[in-house]
């Protein structure tokens, strides 16, 4: 009997704790935008004074200790410990704490929700789509401020890479994973077909012509195929020595519209790759890189254009020999080229000179040669440093892999200028989705590719709009 | 006999619908034994038997730390959510009080906010609480939901009012008629939610992601985007560690359907 009414007891607190919690939970629900921004606001001030706080420079052993995020997953995510590993035995001050923060887009949500309550990372991991929105936020410490007082010299890191991460003459953060796209190719096939396996299509009127042969003779059931991926049209533009947006693609004020309508760069784009597909000697495996990279591995489509940073595993997975060659072009161009992609490391401001210092000292341990060389090697990015390609374990590397050269060489055969610095653009990811979209139709006969343009034209200087409107 | 026909066409149909459902499952198995060049070879079966992607994806990600953080996390969970779904719902069908209607469309609203809506607020606030990277964290915003009082309230819906008359009249209080014999009488309902509470939470990726921040606290599902690339993936470990992580989730669903079973037998009331 005493324990059937100790038993009701706490089954009564539990229910009026959950009607409690259920009625709170729901007035909560109705009103929670109101009251939920209410608390942000209050709380983005005192979250990162507790930060500076709690955190408070060196720990109880003398040591820094300092938090970096990154989305490196898989063999990449291996590597990035392995960097960190590396930093902290290499040293007796700083402590580096790496987390994996899932994707790129997870770890920009969670970075956005610790701005308001603190909690930042000392050294966050972006990639190169959130270089507008990092500049932006002011959270950021530029990198370049770094380097007159620890007398890092930024030659050593390629123009071509920092290009990208520079914005308004100054270079906000430092390369870390680097890749370009390239083109890939099945040597086997080329040979079945009767063309020449030293010989990859550079143009893609030349794409056109090998898919023909490699379609025609039977080798292979598809020639060419490109997933739906806006890096790939932003490289395109590039590639004809063009801007995609003005104000020399937002790198001298900010965008406030898209130029790749007006230049003609686009509707290029669009006629090209719709007039390759309705050829029939290309397929369309839609807006998964993963897809098309698949078809290829598999031997079903020929000729594929991907990141450089697949290279290891296009070579581990594939049953021929796989050749390389440059991203191929629409139309030749002495100022075009490619433009860099992947992740930067920014300094991420904690109000904390200590911190300050440890990060930047991490960063500046990733660019050492030795520290790229095995970087390299083991992910399949560029080295941003050449100096790591100087490395005898890198030489020998490269010519156990002669492919990577191909990679090695397209980067330094490009311009460093306004095109190939790529767009800067707050809103990179919304535009690409928008790309994908006005692909799509085209592919499949909604629009004309000049439909295409105006429509991706239209709606990306809609979201320009917005953005800038939002940030002033 | 044309009874025997049909019963042979419903287990082709159920034959066949296992198959479709258990097939991408078969694959996910064979791909997890294969080398690399046979996943692309088209091949639908291994060539062999290897535990070396198991090793990978173990390697790439401490699987058993996550899979000992998601059981405790969605045991809490479901334990939670029935013992408030089935409080709240006994209050929402057997008892009488003002308001009753309108409190309960209000929760059932909440149904309508997509979760990704009020994520970063709920973020927001456990960080306030100092809660970050902990259990409590992981749990709580998902202790009480308004699908499992709904669930249970059309449980106890079912039960004939004339039992819990006959309770109030033999001088039965709410606690000891709720506990003892309109609780009984609705345990499948409670198995039913069980396992799908706990095969939900055991899928929460972004939550998880979001409010910790060590590896020693993450959940399976991170485990399985730990071992993704961001340009190329080798599936092999993925299917593996998916192999892994599927194995809770089976014996829950097999743990929880013996409940529902005997609970649909235990359940019989005499008129």
């Amino acid at each position: 009997m005493k324990r059937r009414n100790w038993m009701a007891a706490g089954l009564a607190a539990v229910m009026v704790l959950s009607l409690a919690a259920c009625g709170g939970g729901n007035s909560g629900g109705g009103s929670s935008s109101g009251g939920g921004s209410a608390e942000t606001t209050a709380a983005s001030g005192g979250g990162s004074a507790e930060t500076t706080a709690a955190s408070g420079g060196a720990s109880a052993d003398g040591k820094v200790e300092i938090t970096f995020w990154h989305a490196m997953g898989g063999v990449n995510g291996e590597a990035t410990e392995a960097v960190v590993k590396a930093f902290n035995e290499s040293q007796d001050q700083i402590v580096v704490k790496s987390e994996y923060q899932g994707t790129y887009d997870d770890m920009i949500t969670k970075l956005k929700a610790t701005m308001q309550s603190g909690g930042m990372p000392d050294v966050c991991q972006m990639y190169d789509i959130g270089t507008k929105f990092m500049t932006d936020s002011g959270y950021a410490i530029p990198v370049e401020d770094m380097f007159a007082t620890t007398g890092f010299d930024p030659s050593c890191v390629m123009d071509i890479i920092t290009s990208y991460y520079t914005v308004d003459g100054k270079q906000m953060s430092m390369p870390f994973n680097v890749s370009t796209p390239m083109l890939y190719y099945n040597k086997d096939v080329f040979e079945a077909a009767g063309l020449d396996p030293n010989t990859p299509p550079k143009t893609f009127a030349e794409v056109m012509d090998f898919s023909k042969q490699i379609v025609e003779s039977g080798a292979a059931p598809v020639g060419f195929s490109q997933a739906i991926y806006g890096w790939f049209f932003e490289q395109q533009i590039a590639g004809q020595g063009q801007y995609y947006a003005d104000n020399e693609n937002g790198r001298k004020a900010a965008a406030t519209a898209v130029d790749f309508d007006k230049n003609g760069a686009g509707l290029k784009i669009f006629e090209t790759w719709k007039n390759l597909l309705d050829s029939g000697y290309a397929a369309n495996y839609g807006s998964t890189t993963a897809d098309t990279q698949t078809a290829f591995f598999a031997g079903q489509a020929a000729i594929i254009v991907e990141s450089t940073a697949i290279l290891r595993n296009a070579v581990n997975s594939s049953a021929f020999e796989v050749g390389t060659g440059y991203f191929p072009k629409i139309e030749d161009s002495a100022d075009g080229g490619v433009i860099i992609g992947g992740a930067s490391l920014w300094m991420m401001d904690n109000k904390d000179d200590a911190k300050k210092d440890a990060a930047w000292k991490f960063i500046e341990f990733t660019t050492t040669p030795e520290v790229q060389a095995t970087w390299s090697m083991s992910t399949g990015y560029f080295a941003i440093n050449p100096a790591a390609y100087e490395t005898e374990e890198m030489k020998a590397f490269i010519a156990e892999n002669p492919n990577f050269m191909t990679a090695i060489n397209q980067l330094n055969d490009t311009p460093v200028n306004g095109y190939t610095a790529g767009v800067l653009s707050g809103v990179a990811t919304e535009s690409r989705i928008l790309f994908n979209e006005a692909m799509e139709k085209t592919y499949n006969g909604e629009f004309t590719p000049q439909q295409a343009v105006d429509f991706l034209a239209e709606s990306v200087n809609a979201a320009i709009t917005n953005y800038n409107a939002s940030t002033q | 006999m044309n009874r025997k026909i049909m019963k042979a066409v419903f287990y082709a149909l159920n034959i066949v619908m296992a198959v479709i459902i258990i097939a991408p499952i078969v694959y996910c198995f064979n791909v997890s034994m294969m080398s690399l060049k046979e996943v692309f070879a088209g091949k639908f079966w291994p060539g062999q038997v290897m535990a070396e992607n198991y090793v990978r994806a173990v390697q790439l990600a401490p699987f058993f730390t996550f899979i000992k953080n998601s059981l405790i996390t969605s045991g809490i969970i479901t334990i939670g959510q029935i013992i408030t779904g089935a409080l709240a719902a006994y209050a929402f069908s057997m008892m009488k009080f003002r308001g009753r209607n309108v409190l309960f469309l209000v929760m059932l609203s909440t149904m309508m906010i997509p979760s990704q809506a009020i994520i970063i607020a709920n973020y927001l606030t456990i960080c306030d609480w100092n809660l970050k990277n902990t259990y409590t964290a992981l749990v709580l915003p998902n202790m009480a939901t308004a699908f499992a009082v709904f669930n249970m309230r059309q449980a106890f819906l079912q039960l004939p009012m004339e039992i819990k008359e006959a309770a109030d009249i033999d001088g039965c209080g709410n606690f000891r008629f709720f506990y003892e014999i309109a609780l009984p009488l609705v345990r499948p309902s409670m198995g039913a939610l069980g396992i799908y509470t706990f095969l939900q939470s055991w899928n929460y990726y972004l939550w998880p992601l979001l409010i910790t921040d060590t590896v020693d606290m993450r959940t399976v599902q991170i485990g399985l985007g730990m071992l993704q690339g961001a340009e190329a993936t080798d599936f092999r470990p993925v299917m593996a560690g998916s192999m892994i992580i599927l194995v809770p989730s089976i014996l829950a669903f097999v743990l929880g359907q013996k409940q529902l079973i005997s609970g649909l037998t235990s359940g019989s009331v005499k008129g």
